[in-house]
């Protein structure tokens, strides 16, 4: 009877680890963004990029960043399409080895990212920014509404930020994480699926373990040695919710059903 | 070594092509973009080539808001083989769509500062 007790307690244990705390996590994602080649001025043909993205978690630290599957597939940093014999339309892409970089600490609530600029040259913008920020910093609408992915029951949640609505993200609850893809704050629990609205951009989780040990090394990459721009905290209290046209809609018509 | 001849027609539209509607701000033309005269083949004769180039580009605010554009310039290029009219065609939209996605960004990552009233600071 003992050693049942044991054991029950062992699993039990082990489920509590897994849900509530595990120290480590390292998650990869794939990620196929849809991008417009130009035809002429007006019109466009869609093509589709690759990205490999990775995120980390060590205790109360985490790091997201992309790989570009594309490098070598277009060397010349552009998807070229011949429109006739004498036009040519061509998609300029970011050559960048890593990109979306996402730093957090979750014991000193800071963020660390760098922004992605497709020459170094793009005026005088802050490339790499540190910013203090609370852990419900945006507002998410968390939905009923769930699905199963590759066997991970999901949950739907969406941000809306100044009236567009500009991530939909289908998380895994049993799956403990505070820190996202693409640096995303506040969604309790691992992003299976996501879409992200103002670039096409579709991310799907390919695999995850919390056994596997992580390096220190991973959280500060090469591109965090160059100067960091502290900008203001991220306080809840003062951001403004607004909602989405799409939203607004689909209040509207619950409203008259 | 034969003189390079680059640019002669610069296609910009009257608006910008913004992948989102929610930055509104209008973004002047690029003052730093300006194909030189000495570029322009006169002659006009051999080879003619267009080239659109698309270049996106992303900010993000002190909110955390981020906002995206893209932008769509042509160039028509000379030369006195097809080739050389090709590179100058591409190297003319490239600098000429660089030049713009720099002066669109720096105008939201300022207008991001300016509009911005959700931070302290």
């Amino acid at each position: 009877m003992k050693s049942v007790k044991a054991i029950l307690f062992s699993a039990m244990g082990l489920i509590f680890s897994q849900k509530a705390g595990s120290q480590n996590l390292t998650a990869a994602y794939k990620i196929d963004q849809v991008v417009k080649v130009p035809l002429n001025l007006e019109k466009s043909k869609e093509a589709t990029i690759n990205f490999t993205a990775y995120l980390f978690k060590k205790d109360r630290r985490y790091i997201y960043f992309e790989k570009p599957d594309y490098i070598n597939t277009y060397p010349q940093g552009k998807i070229s399409i011949q429109i006739s014999e004498d036009k040519r339309g061509s998609y300029l892409l970011n050559m960048d080895t890593l990109q979306a970089i996402n730093y957090c600490s979750y014991d000193s609530l800071l963020f660390r990212y760098r922004q992605d600029f497709l020459f170094k040259e793009a005026a005088n913008i802050d490339r790499n920014i540190s910013q203090l920020f609370e852990p419900d910093y945006y507002p998410w609408a968390f939905h009923n509404e769930t699905k199963t992915i590759n066997g991970l029951l999901c949950q739907k949640a969406t941000l809306t930020m100044s009236g567009n609505l500009n991530y939909e993200v289908w998380f895994c609850k049993d799956i403990e994480t505070s820190f996202n893809i693409d640096g995303i704050i506040g969604i309790p629990g691992l992003i299976v699926e996501a879409t992200r609205f103002d670039d096409s951009k579709h991310f799907l989780l390919l695999n995850y373990t919390s056994t596997k040990a992580v390096a220190d090394a991973v959280f500060w990459p090469n591109e965090f040695n160059e100067k960091f721009v502290l900008y203001p905290m991220l306080k809840k209290s003062k951001i403004k919710k607004e909602k989405s046209k799409l939203e607004k809609q689909t209040e509207i018509s619950n409203n008259n059903q | 070594m034969k003189k390079i001849l680059i640019a002669a027609l610069v296609i910009i539209p009257s608006a910008y092509a913004f992948s989102s509607t929610s930055f509104p701000h209008k973004v002047e033309v690029p003052t730093n973009f300006n194909p030189s005269k000495e570029n322009v083949n006169e002659k006009k004769e051999g080879c003619t080539k267009t080239e659109y180039v698309t270049g996106g580009w992303a900010v993000k605010c002190k909110n955390g808001t981020l906002y995206r554009g893209t932008v769509t310039l042509g160039c028509s290029g000379y030369g006195e083989t097809c080739e050389q009219a090709t590179t100058n065609a591409w190297n003319c939209a490239n600098a000429a769509v660089q030049s713009a996605i720099a002066a669109q960004a720096a105008q939201a990552s300022h207008e991001c500062s300016t509009i911005d009233d959700s931070v302290e600071p």
